[in-house]
């Protein structure tokens, strides 16, 4: 039984694992964006995935790459400005409720559109560097180990990387992403010193909208784009990002990819409960160990 | 009420005349709801059947609404999940009353119920949480495995279990005889299930009366497990806690297909109420008076389910007016305070969530047994169903029990005008009007809660009593008794 | 026993700060007992936790005779503690009749299901908190906002109501914190007389903030804290000469 299938079986889940894991890593990272600069958790980020993928999904095959990936990313940053215009800011000085409802009410809105818009079926999205046969053009795969992993999960990879590592330095370096995190920390105090709130939330969001088209369009051929695939991805984003610690980046890549290695894995063994696996962990992991993000009653510090 | 307040201990003497406080007075609680009951008796006389129709999804939903009301504008705790338990009620009347469930899934089925009640009571008698109430469960659960396995005899199956719970207790510094009790009551429950599910579900037809006072106690047990581990958290946290709770649940509805139907079947079949039977007879002869005629079967549901909406908020008012309400809304003011002032915030956050859920169980078991319909299905009780209650008890206003009546009748009159949209063959730029629910129901989210972050009640009473206010300012200023 | 609150080398650390340095106290019964000390002494933290909002790292707290280390908050405010905070901490949800109320709730016991249940014990128990929160309320002259939303009275009537509150729980020891701040010269002597008034009936108070005129005028005793520890103790003349003190609130002017 633990023969040579059972092992390129479970490698190839591993394997596409780490791709659904780098998206969540992505979003992940999105979220920890918005957080940084507002505290706000932003219900809508599954969407701005969506977006990306759907713009891309209707783009690729007739202009290409070269087309898709920047009109994608504007679509997502116009989103992303948008929501942070006419939802977040107006909203800003309301609770935390408020926040909440109003993010997921942008969330549900940006569903619905996206099904009026492109209807209710999945597209199929063409890989970046797909081989054009006689049944259109298809990913080119490499064989390791058993598992078969195609061109696009090592575009998902190699794009991942760049985003986490364009994060780190421009949070650590620009100016603007200092500002962003003094922001965060401290708003009343930001604003003495100079730092438009405002503005902030607006970079922030066109940011985080950003990054998540950029992973819609790169995860597109992989997953099929379809208008409700925005709420698994912000769920399993957002467990990822809480693993890691909210705003910690590298933590939510690290737990991202691990989730998704997780879910795919425990998917094989239970398949019937697949889609409930990650919200299992979540829960477990907000009651068990919230690692110190949870107010406990009768001990604030 | 006036009081007639004499001099405070402190010796300084200041009679204060009788006076009437707003507080007290039984005019403005008493006014909505004979208003109400009027507006009961008579609408049957009134509406056609589409309109009926539209009269019991109103009044299921502000079952719903009142319950959520409470839980998010009460005691200030967010649930994205909440059609959870709306389904659990539903499912539970269905199946007790239509579908039997398989031999094969009783046991499972009694060792959970089992291990979930003595999970509850390890919660609430040794206010357990966290990773001692994870080992308490994963223990449960074993044992039930171990005992099946060694074909135990009666006796030595509960001594087992005493013993195993009493050494964890112990071990988790909780007195020894609770582990002993959770144990013990485990054993029963799990025993108990299994004896009286094989009899009755083989058979099947139990009274719609059971499927909802069961409904009832599965989910408040659910809830009371749940929520004490939710409520612990806050804001985001608790939103994303919820929402992947009432996903989970919408999962195990879709595919634990030997028990529910999963998607493709649903459970087909559910019964009519029959409540005009149990009513006794004048009770019948006034309302076939009210309606001018022999009741029917539409009208006969209306007045059971709008009965119970009546239920419903005598029980909303009378908490919201209560010294436990008064404890929620001081929490919602202000948390550090409420504590230091002796409130357990905690405890009433779990009471008042397993409130909200045994009163969306009721709607469940409402929704399920519809006259005529008699049809469910798990996509009725996924995350969409559960944003339209919050967009309901939003719109009504979260700090007023009247308002989410308002807001379920202006949420299902709103269902109503798209679906009558969507039936048209109308186009705009070309594209075919379809799935406007989540657009419309988004915008309206956003709207509210930028403008009228109080709800369309609150927010005009608010108005009403600031103008009142002012009036009465003025009237004392004139009268020359300035403070 | 005549100490209330005994403490034991309480000390309470924050990652590497220690706000609170080994403190041990005593308020006797019936006596007036003012806490002061420059900014960033403790003070605060001290009554958080005293009330139980803030863990102990270390020592012993017993209100009378009971420890309340490791209980939460609201089991310490059911011991016969109440507090007013530094920050306003109103109700602004509610009215103000309807804050003093939930005032009452650490002595009575009506459930959720009693509440929405509604028999006799119900409205008898409401009568009672009723009355005993009018009293209250005209203790502190705040009759006649009774049913106005607690976010709409002027600030100094917002402290008043936060003591009004307070008092009605009925406590054993009142813990004030910087009652006076941010008062008018002529609110302050009202929250003066009050004190007095409620101190002639017996009451235990802690009390602390930075008016010196306000303090020195009201207690029997003052505790002085710098830097998380204790650092003087006694009647206000001994307080008001001590070199330490004085040393202490160098650069602070003191009123």
């Amino acid at each position: 039984m633990f023969g040579w299938d059972w092992m390129s079986q479970n490698f190839q889940l591993v394997m596409s694992g780490i791709t659904s894991g780098c998206v969540y890593a992505i979003v992940a990272i999105g979220f920890s964006v918005i957080y940084n600069s507002t505290q706000v958790i932003n219900f809508a980020q599954g969407e701005f995935v969506m977006i990306g993928a759907m713009v891309a999904a209707v783009l690729l095959a007739k202009f290409g790459l070269l087309v898709a990936f920047p009109v994608a990313i504007l679509a997502g940053c116009l989103v992303g400005l948008l929501v942070a215009l006419f939802v977040l800011i107006p909203a800003k000085k309301g609770s935390v409720i408020t926040l909440i409802i109003v993010t997921i009410g942008a969330s549900i809105m940006f569903k619905g559109l996206a099904q009026l818009f492109w209807g209710e079926s999945a597209i199929p999205v063409p890989a970046f560097t797909g081989v054009k046969t006689a049944w259109g053009i298809e990913d080119r795969t490499f064989h390791i180990l058993g598992a078969v992993i195609g061109a696009q999960d090592v575009w998902v990879v190699a794009v991942t990387a760049l985003l986490v590592l364009g994060m780190y330095l421009f949070f650590k370096y620009a100016l603007v992403g200092k500002a962003m995190r003094a922001a965060a920390m401290n708003s009343t105090g930001a604003r003495l010193v100079g730092i438009n709130v405002r503005r902030m939330i607006v970079i922030s969001f066109v940011m985080a909208s950003a990054l998540g088209a950029v992973a819609g369009v790169t995860v597109a051929p992989v997953f099929y784009a379809k208008c409700n695939m925005g709420m698994a991805l912000g769920l399993n984003g957002f467990c990822a990002a809480v693993l890691g610690g909210l705003g910690n980046f590298g933590g939510g890549v690290v737990a991202g990819i691990l989730l998704g290695i997780v879910e795919k894995v425990f998917g094989g063994i239970w398949s019937d409960y697949r889609e409930a696996i990650s919200f299992i962990i979540l829960l477990l992991i907000l009651f068990v160990r919230p690692q110190g993000l949870i107010a406990r009653k009768s001990r604030k510090g | 009420m006036s009081v007639n307040v004499e001099a405070p201990s402190s010796g300084n003497v200041t009679p204060v005349a009788r006076r009437r406080i707003g507080y007290q007075n039984p005019v403005w609680h008493l006014l909505p709801f004979i208003l109400f009951v009027i507006g009961c008796m008579i609408a049957p006389r009134f509406a056609d059947e589409k309109g009926m129709t539209m009269l019991i999804y109103i009044g299921i939903n502000a079952i719903l609404a009142i319950g959520l009301n409470l839980l998010m504008g009460y005691a200030g705790q967010i649930s994205l999940g909440h059609a959870a338990f709306f389904g659990l009620g539903a499912y539970t009347s269905a199946i007790l009353t239509v579908r039997p469930i398989p031999a094969e899934v009783i046991p499972g089925f009694s060792v959970g119920l089992g291990v979930m009640v003595g999970t509850a009571l390890l919660i609430s008698l040794g206010r357990i949480a966290g990773w001692k109430l994870g080992a308490g469960v994963v223990l449960l659960i074993m044992l039930s495995w171990i005992v099946k396995a060694l074909h135990l005899h009666a006796v030595g199956f509960y001594g087992v279990y005493a013993v195993v719970m009493a050494v964890y207790a112990v071990l988790v510094k909780a007195s020894w005889w609770k582990g002993v009790v959770t144990g013990l009551m485990t054993v029963l429950t799990g025993c108990y299930c299994f004896s009286s599910l094989r009899n009755v579900l083989a058979a099947g037809g139990a009274s719609p009366w059971t499927g909802i006072v069961a409904g009832i106690v599965l989910t408040c047990v659910v809830a009371y497990l749940i929520g004490g581990q939710v409520l612990r958290l806050k804001g985001h946290y608790l939103a994303m806690a919820t929402l992947g709770f009432g996903v989970i649940v919408e999962v195990v509805f879709r595919q634990w297909t030997a028990v529910t139907g999963g998607s493709s079947d649903g459970i087909v079949g559910i019964p009519d109420i029959q409540v005009m039977d149990s009513l006794p007879g004048f009770v019948r002869r006034a309302l076939e008076f009210m309606v001018g005629h022999k009741l029917d079967g539409p009208q006969e549901y209306f007045y059971l389910v709008w009965g119970l909406v009546f239920v419903a908020l005598l029980i909303a008012v009378n908490i919201v007016r209560s010294r436990v309400g008064r404890a929620m809304r001081a929490v919602h003011g202000s948390e550090v305070a409420a504590e230091s002032l002796g409130v357990d915030t905690e405890r009433y956050k779990v009471q008042v969530f397993v409130l909200s859920a045994g009163l969306a169980s009721v709607a469940g078991s409402l929704y399920a047994h519809n006259a005529g319909i008699g049809y469910i299905n798990p996509s009725e009780f996924g995350l969409m169903t559960s944003i339209q209650m919050v967009v309901m008890v939003v719109v009504g206003g979260m700090a007023s029990v009247w308002g989410a009546l308002i807001g379920a009748a202006a949420i299902q009159a709103l269902k109503t005008w798209l679906i009558t949209i969507e039936r048209t063959d109308m186009r705009i730029f070309g594209m075919e009007l379809k799935g406007l629910d989540p657009i419309v129901f988004g915008a309206v989210l956003i709207v509210i809660m930028i403008v009228l972050p109080q709800g369309v009640v609150r927010g005009l009473a608010d108005l009403a009593g600031a103008s009142w206010r002012t009036i009465r300012k003025r009237k004392r200023i004139m009268a020359g008794r300035g403070s | 026993m005549n100490a209330l609150i005994e403490t034991k080398s309480v000390t309470r650390t924050f990652g590497g700060l220690v706000a609170v340095n080994e403190v041990s106290m005593t308020v006797r019964r019936g006596r007036t007992k003012a806490l002061i000390g420059p900014n960033g002494a403790g003070k605060s933290t001290l009554l958080n936790l005293l009330t139980g909002v803030l863990a102990v790292s270390a020592g012993e707290i017993h209100v009378d005779g009971v420890s309340t280390v490791g209980r939460p908050c609201y089991e310490v405010a059911a011991l016969g503690l109440a507090r007013t905070f530094q920050t306003v901490q109103l109700f602004e949800n509610m009215t103000v009749l309807e804050n003093v109320m939930v005032g009452c709730h650490c002595w009575t016991k009506q459930s959720i299901v009693s509440g929405a249940l509604r028999w006799v014990g119900h409205y008898l128990e409401e009568r009672r908190v009723l009355k005993e929160s009018i009293v209250q309320l005209e203790r502190v002259g705040l009759t006649d906002e009774a049913d106005s939303p607690a976010g709409s009275l002027p600030f100094g009537k917002q402290r008043m109501l936060e003591i009004a509150r307070a008092l009605a729980s009925k406590p054993k020891l009142l813990l004030l914190d910087e009652p006076a701040s941010g008062l008018s010269t002529h609110e302050t002597e009202e929250l003066s007389e009050l004190l007095r008034r409620i101190v002639v009936e017996g009451a235990t108070v802690l009390l602390v903030d930075h008016d010196m005129q306000f303090v020195m005028d009201i207690s029997d005793e003052v505790m002085v804290m710098d830097q998380g520890r204790k650092i003087a103790e006694g009647t206000p003349d001994e307080i008001q000469n001590d070199p330490r003190v004085i040393a202490a609130y160098l650069g602070t002017e003191a009123k």
